[in-house]
């Protein structure tokens, strides 16, 4: 069965490789080795979006159709290559020079191989985790697996019937190359997710910050308690994280470099992140609202192409939208609308505290926020692009308290303690985590420059 | 080491929160990475007993409280896309006596959907061909139920014969 698990990461990758070739191409083998990860997630993203589309569309995902996904992906990127003669590799390339810098990397890197593999042995035997798991996302899996479509009373009848669909299109994939609609081996698909975000993190973070800071902050997120002990559920969380993390990632460094096919990554995994939960529209909505008001001293060069990359992520989530607003679904998320929230204004501060005191428990999320927000204030002090990071950073992290306390405030079901049965909170908190984790290194490495240490070159561009 | 600082108090300052944060990187590396991999392996251990396929897939509603005999029987009984209701007690106090507690309560019927998948669970027993009886009294459906997997503890499978 894990066969056909693998072959659909396989037809990821080679989705996001054709799209990276035709995006940007490759100076050598090396530079295309180090972009796998990055391949991997990228095609993951952008064909799990077009399964939404075709599901919306009435369509079932037959193992034709996931293959004809793939091809499309490839054949467009294949066509951009050939239109703007990317480069594609034709030599070896160069190993980074050996420093005390590339050490810490290694080391780190290492670190990084020890959690995945680690992960990797637990998704092999753990049988399907998570409650959410076998209350709705993968039933709708299945429902879309046994019965060919959405659109039948069986799916619409099934719990939160207006949850994007990326989730239950991703399994659905999974349990059609598998032959069988076998929930446990799910826990690998997430494995794969887990493992492209950790690559594709170290390869765009490493365009910016030093290999060292780059690969060590990858190998904390591994860390991060929550993470090992969700990741492999079949539920929408860690994959919601993990392509907003590498929106995140992508933006701020198209932010920086200002190469054209950062946007390119940057549409496909906030697309993805829409996709994947209701909160993702609210995570892209306050990072793009960050990005903005950090950019306004230049925003003739900057604004038109966020305010253009985010519509077009949010653009391919609005046939889902047109249909189930069309079906008259129930909503998921009752609202008390002005007069209610001021009624039930006393939930306002107890739902603010339990979203701060979630986001900084230690226990769960180690102190990846505080670190960040430490990192931030300082960089608020260094001119140009870290004081852009910092208040985007600040912003977005905001943005997601403000939301979160919101949908507390707002919808009375849910219980104002940190149990994971009373609310999803304690585990949407991620996302703040998260964002401050891939942030961390482009927040600290300005703070460094101006100092010379030993092999640990802050000044020095990063290499690939 | 040799260390330049150079440029006003604010620069170093700087400095220093950079070096601060990059420490403390370093030692929740040093600390955590292996606490991670001790965890992990942990996890890994505690599923240990779990073995082969079918077991793998009924694991997580026996977490959940739901009988293992149950689960296979009612994947081995019910015959792919049939109908199906769930009857369960209740309430809770009914449900002690046959060991279902709040979170079995909760979860049963729901991990059973999602188990038995394409079979289709009704709420109402009207447009139900099988009923599974999750510790509860068979008496009202005697009359017209033929069961066909019986534990002893309150756990039934019925073909329902007029629905």
């Amino acid at each position: 069965m894990i066969a056909g698990i693998i072959e659909l990461n396989a037809l990821f990758t080679a989705s996001g490789l054709a799209l990276l070739a035709g995006l940007r191409g490759w100076g050598s083998w090396l530079e295309l080795a180090d972009e796998l990860g990055l391949a991997l997630m990228l095609g993951a993203s952008s064909v799990c979006v077009l399964a939404t589309l075709v599901l919306v569309a009435g369509a079932g995902l037959s193992s034709a159709t996931i293959v004809l996904l793939g091809v499309s992906v490839i054949v467009v990127g294949i066509a951009l290559c050939a239109v703007r003669r990317s480069p594609l590799p034709r030599q070896f390339g160069t190993l980074p020079r050996w420093s005390v810098g590339t050490a810490v990397a290694v080391i780190a890197a290492l670190g990084t191989i020890a959690i995945l593999v680690a992960m990797l042995r637990l998704a092999w035997i753990a049988p399907m985790g998570g409650g959410d798991s076998f209350q709705f996302w993968v039933p709708k899996a299945k429902a879309i697996y046994f019965f060919g479509t959405i659109d039948t009373s069986r799916f619409t009848s099934l719990t939160s019937p207006r949850y994007p669909l990326l989730v239950p299109a991703l399994q659905a994939m999974d349990f059609r190359l598998m032959g069988r609609a076998y929930g446990p081996e799910l826990g690998l698909q997430y494995w794969f997710l887990y493992c492209g975000f950790a690559l594709s993190a170290a390869t765009l973070l490493r365009r910016l910050v030093p290999a060292w800071l780059a690969w060590g902050f990858v190998a904390l997120t591994g860390t991060i308690p929550e993470l090992d002990a969700r990741m492999i559920n079949a539920q929408a969380d860690w994959a919601l994280d993990v392509f907003y993390g590498l929106a995140v990632i992508a933006a701020m460094v198209w932010l920086r470099s200002r190469e054209p096919w950062l946007l390119g990554v940057y549409v496909a995994f906030a697309a993805a992140t829409i996709a994947t939960k209701q909160e993702g529209l609210l995570m892209m909505s306050s990072f793009a609202v960050g990005l903005l008001l950090a950019t306004m001293r230049r925003w003739r060069s900057v604004w038109p192409a966020v305010a253009g990359a985010s519509l077009l992520a949010y653009a391919a989530n609005l046939p889902w939208r047109i249909w189930w607003a069309t079906r008259h679904l129930p909503v998921t998320l009752p609202t008390l609308g002005v007069s209610g929230l001021l009624h039930h204004f006393g939930r306002l501060w107890p739902s603010l505290w339990l979203i701060v005191r979630l986001t900084f428990a230690y226990e769960h999320w180690l102190a990846f926020v505080p670190l960040a927000i430490v990192a931030a204030l300082a960089a608020l002090t260094v001119r140009g692009q870290a004081r852009e990071t910092a208040i985007t950073f600040l912003v977005a992290a905001v943005g997601l308290v403000a939301g979160f306390t919101y949908i507390l405030w707002d919808d009375l079901t849910y219980v104002l303690d940190t149990h994971q049965a009373s609310t999803p909170m304690p585990r949407a908190v991620g996302s703040i985590v998260i964002l401050a984790t891939v942030l961390a290194p482009l927040l600290i490495e300005p703070l460094l420059r101006g100092v010379k240490l030993p092999g640990l070159d802050s000044n020095q561009q990063p290499s690939g | 080491m040799s260390t330049v600082l150079t440029g006003s108090l604010v620069a170093r300052l700087r400095f220093a929160v950079g070096l601060v944060c990059v420490a403390f990187a370093a030692v929740l590396f040093v600390l955590r990475v292996p606490h991670a991999l001790n965890n992990l392996n942990a996890q890994r251990k505690a599923d240990a007993y779990i073995t082969g396929t079918e077991y793998r897939a009924l694991a997580t509603g026996d977490i959940q409280g739901v009988p293992l005999q149950l689960q296979a029987a009612a994947l081995r009984v019910i015959p792919a896309r049939a109908n199906y209701a769930v009857v369960m007690p209740a309430s809770l106090a009914l449900a002690a006596p046959y060991g279902i507690n709040a979170i079995t309560m909760e979860a049963g019927p729901a991990f059973l959907r999602y188990l038995l998948l394409p079979r289709w669970q009704v709420a109402g027993s009207a447009q139900a061909r099988f009923v599974i009886c999750f510790g509860c009294d068979t008496t009202p459906w005697d009359q017209r139920t033929t069961w066909l997997w019986r534990d002893g503890k309150g756990d039934s499978i019925g073909r329902v014969r007029s629905p």
